[in-house]
């Protein structure tokens, strides 16, 4: 059978092709729509109010910035067109309010939208890899949520459906027809929408996160890059906004620079990033709940944005566990979810438990998701297989080789610069020790198991330590790397992925044995491991 | 005694003998000719360094050092990669499983269930054209992987038949 040259095979129907845009330019008249199944809805009206401040959110800085320093003569004309634009853009915001419907109906969710170019969007519902609630601190004061339709439309930007404000009830009851048409496809009668605001909470509570553990997990988050980043971007947000008056006399007493000086500064905004590391974790995190209803799993957290998901089991491709540098001598981590859905992986997405001890993931992961509870992903339990001792020797060399590659390039560097004397990259070397150390643990880190479920385990150390546990039917691909030195020593490196749009899906065993590699290629394949039936090229 | 195999010997040894097809030998031709077009303009870059380089009055043996940089990379990109890479290129699509093996220094062993393959292209490009050849590539839910410089018609057949096989079943 011959297939057209661009040929979609109806598994192609997944991913990419699930999503369907229609930029539909001919004027339909979408007053009067059909009511077959769940009527069209609009979304709730405070979105013209919601999306108005967001986007003025923006004009904030230049606005402030004007107010202070230009002082006080407002022109007269200046704030005529401020408000002629701003009338326009919430008549804009209105008429697109209005265009704004969703509906599900066989099997189907569909949204339509668009002032001119009309747009509709239709989503199937087996597609659907996830359903998020998350409310801000603003929409909450409209008592709107925003529900967020997450497809496995990897990277496509767009493709996952957004529906920015709906009120709890229509929120719950969309919730509740996305599943039950799931289940039980064709227009089935309406489920009675109890609206029950915001603590819909349903389902076996597996486990909720106790202030302590919140505490905890705050201060071991290692969360400082971001809350470094977020202190400079104030600093200097203050240094444009505030007059220079109030810098100049820090500046001058600031002459009396010092190490000491300098240390302390240091100090201070180490502390300061920490504290607001903690600070985010807090609030990110407060009030975690992980439930357990049938096939899916309830998520819900943030103190100020509250976020809830929702993820059949189905759509889990593998659990990862993250022993971060500071959680792993007390023994905690954190466990995530790698799906086909969330495309932009933010620091939170696919969290399934924040802070849990590792003695515990076993007890919790039977729980809430069975399918990947391998007894092998506690580390303290049974041992994994280990790489072959002379893959050490390799660990170690790649790990310190890299800093002293550095060190020579720095060196050779500043020798062809005048000035610098070529020395300044030897200390680099000290780096040389601590490097040797991480390459040992590297080595001493990895290493994999297979249950009799299919389970795969797989640990390896980049900076922390990560666990990665998936079935065999989830690998999408697999391959075996040699290296020319790899081949001297027999070693291989072993790499597999399964699907996951934030990019933590990828497993690997660098310098394994080759033969216990070309073996374990073959062991997580469909077939038998020996498959002497070889069908040749048509 | 235990006898002391070369890799390729383990390579086929093992439980999975290495992929049998080759690709089409016109492709070192190709190959040969993209990386001579694609080398020209890093030439030409370097020679431009050299030419600001010596305004600059650095020493000229440390002046001209980035072109010759250049052309031995050309050299090597021209002649030596293509080469290898067509020794190494091999590939066969099973009934279960897709199975590439590829590499220049490092040889890369891949193996894709057809149930995982979402969908399947071929792909000629304006050089690949002029050869009559033509690239598969596959894409499952985590990445996508080629096969490149297939005859156009074997191209066209190994692009069927994995669209054939792929299961359709969906359980992403």
């Amino acid at each position: 059978m011959r297939v057209p040259s661009t040929p979609l095979p109806s598994t192609a129907q997944a991913g990419r092709e699930s999503v369907t845009d229609r930029v539909d330019r001919q004027v339909v008249v979408t007053g009067d729509a059909s009511t077959i199944g769940f009527a069209p809805r609009r979304l709730h009206p405070a979105w013209i109010i919601l999306t108005a401040i967001q986007s003025l959110r923006g004009l904030v800085l230049p606005l402030a910035v004007l107010v202070i320093s230009g002082g006080r003569q407002q022109d007269g004309a200046f704030l005529a067109i401020a408000g002629v634009l701003a009338l326009g853009s919430i008549g804009l915001r209105a008429a697109s309010w209005w265009m704004f419907r969703y509906e599900v109906s066989g099997g189907e969710l569909r949204v339509r939208s668009g002032l001119i170019a009309r747009r509709e969007r239709s989503v199937p519902l087996e597609r659907i890899q996830a359903v998020d609630t998350s409310e801000s601190p603003l929409q909450r004061l409209f008592r709107v949520v925003r529900v967020k339709i997450e497809t496995a439309a990897a990277g496509a930007a767009g493709s996952d459906v957004t529906l920015e404000a709906l009120s709890h009830a229509d929120a719950s009851d969309l919730r509740r027809r996305l599943s039950a048409e799931r289940l039980d496809p064709g227009p089935g009668s309406p489920v009675a929408g109890d609206a029950k605001p915001q603590s819909e909470a349903t389902g076996e509570l597996i486990r909720a996160m106790t202030p302590a553990e919140l505490f905890v997990a705050g201060v071991t988050s290692g969360r400082i890059g971001p809350a470094l980043a977020l202190l400079f971007g104030a600093f200097q947000f203050a240094d444009e906004l505030l007059p220079d008056s109030i810098w100049e006399p820090l500046a001058m007493e600031a002459r009396g620079f010092s190490l000491r000086g300098l240390l302390t500064l240091l100090v201070v905004v180490g502390l300061g990033a920490w504290l607001l590391a903690l600070a985010s974790t807090v609030l990110t995190f407060g009030g975690f709940e992980l439930r357990r209803e049938g096939d899916r799993l309830h998520i819900a957290y943030g103190l100020l944005d509250r976020r809830r998901s929702t993820i059949p089991l189905a759509r889990i491709q593998a659990i990862t566990m993250t022993e971060g540098l500071l959680r792993q001598p007390f023994g905690l981590a954190t466990l995530r979810i790698e799906s086909a859905a969330y495309g932009k992986a933010t620091a939170e997405s696919g969290v399934l438990f924040p802070l849990v001890r590792t003695r515990e993931a076993v007890s919790l992961l039977q729980r809430a998701c069975p399918a990947f509870a391998a007894a092998s992903i506690d580390p303290g339990g049974s041992r994994l297989h280990p790489l072959p001792r002379r893959a050490m020797r390799r660990y170690v060399l790649s790990a310190t080789g890299r800093v002293a590659a550095l060190a020579a390039v720095v060196c050779a560097a500043a020798a062809l610069v005048p000035g610098i004397p070529w020395w300044i990259g030897v200390p680099g070397l000290l780096l040389v020790l601590p490097a040797a150390l991480h390459g040992l643990l590297g080595y001493r880190d990895a290493g994999w198991a297979i249950d009799s479920e299919e389970r795969i385990v797989v640990r390896e150390r980049t900076i922390g330590r990560r666990t990665i546990v998936t079935v065999r039917r989830r690998l999408q691909h697999r391959q075996v790397a040699c290296g020319p030195f790899q081949r001297r020593a027999r070693l291989a490196t072993l790499r597999a992925a399964v699907a996951s749009s934030g990019g933590g899906g990828h497993l690997a065993l660098v310098h394994l044995d080759e033969g216990d590699a070309f073996d374990l290629l073959s062991r997580l394949g469909r077939s038998s491991p020996v498959s002497s039936e070889r069908t040749p090229m048509p | 005694m235990r006898v002391e195999h070369s890799f390729e010997q383990r390579l086929s040894l093992s439980s999975r003998p290495a992929p049998r097809e080759h690709l089409d030998p016109k492709a070192r031709t190709l190959w040969r000719l993209s990386g001579l077009l694609s080398a020209a303009p890093l030439v030409l870059l370097c020679a431009g360094a050299v030419w600001v380089l010596l305004r600059l009055d650095v020493h000229p043996a440390l002046a001209v050092a980035p072109v010759i940089a250049a052309c031995v990379a050309a050299l090597v990109g021209v002649i030596l990669v293509p080469d290898l890479q067509y020794r190494h290129w091999r590939y066969e699509i099973g009934e279960e499983e897709v199975d590439l093996q590829y590499g220049l220094v490092t040889i890369t062993r891949t193996l894709i269930p057809m149930a995982r393959i979402q969908h399947v292209d071929t792909r000629r490009g304006p050089l690949e054209r002029r050869f009559g050849l033509a690239s598969v590539i596959l894409y499952t839910a985590a990445g996508a992987s080629e096969i490149p410089a297939l005859a156009g018609g074997v191209a066209d057949s190994v692009r069927d038949r994995i669209a054939a096989l792929a299961n359709t079943r969906d359980d992403l």
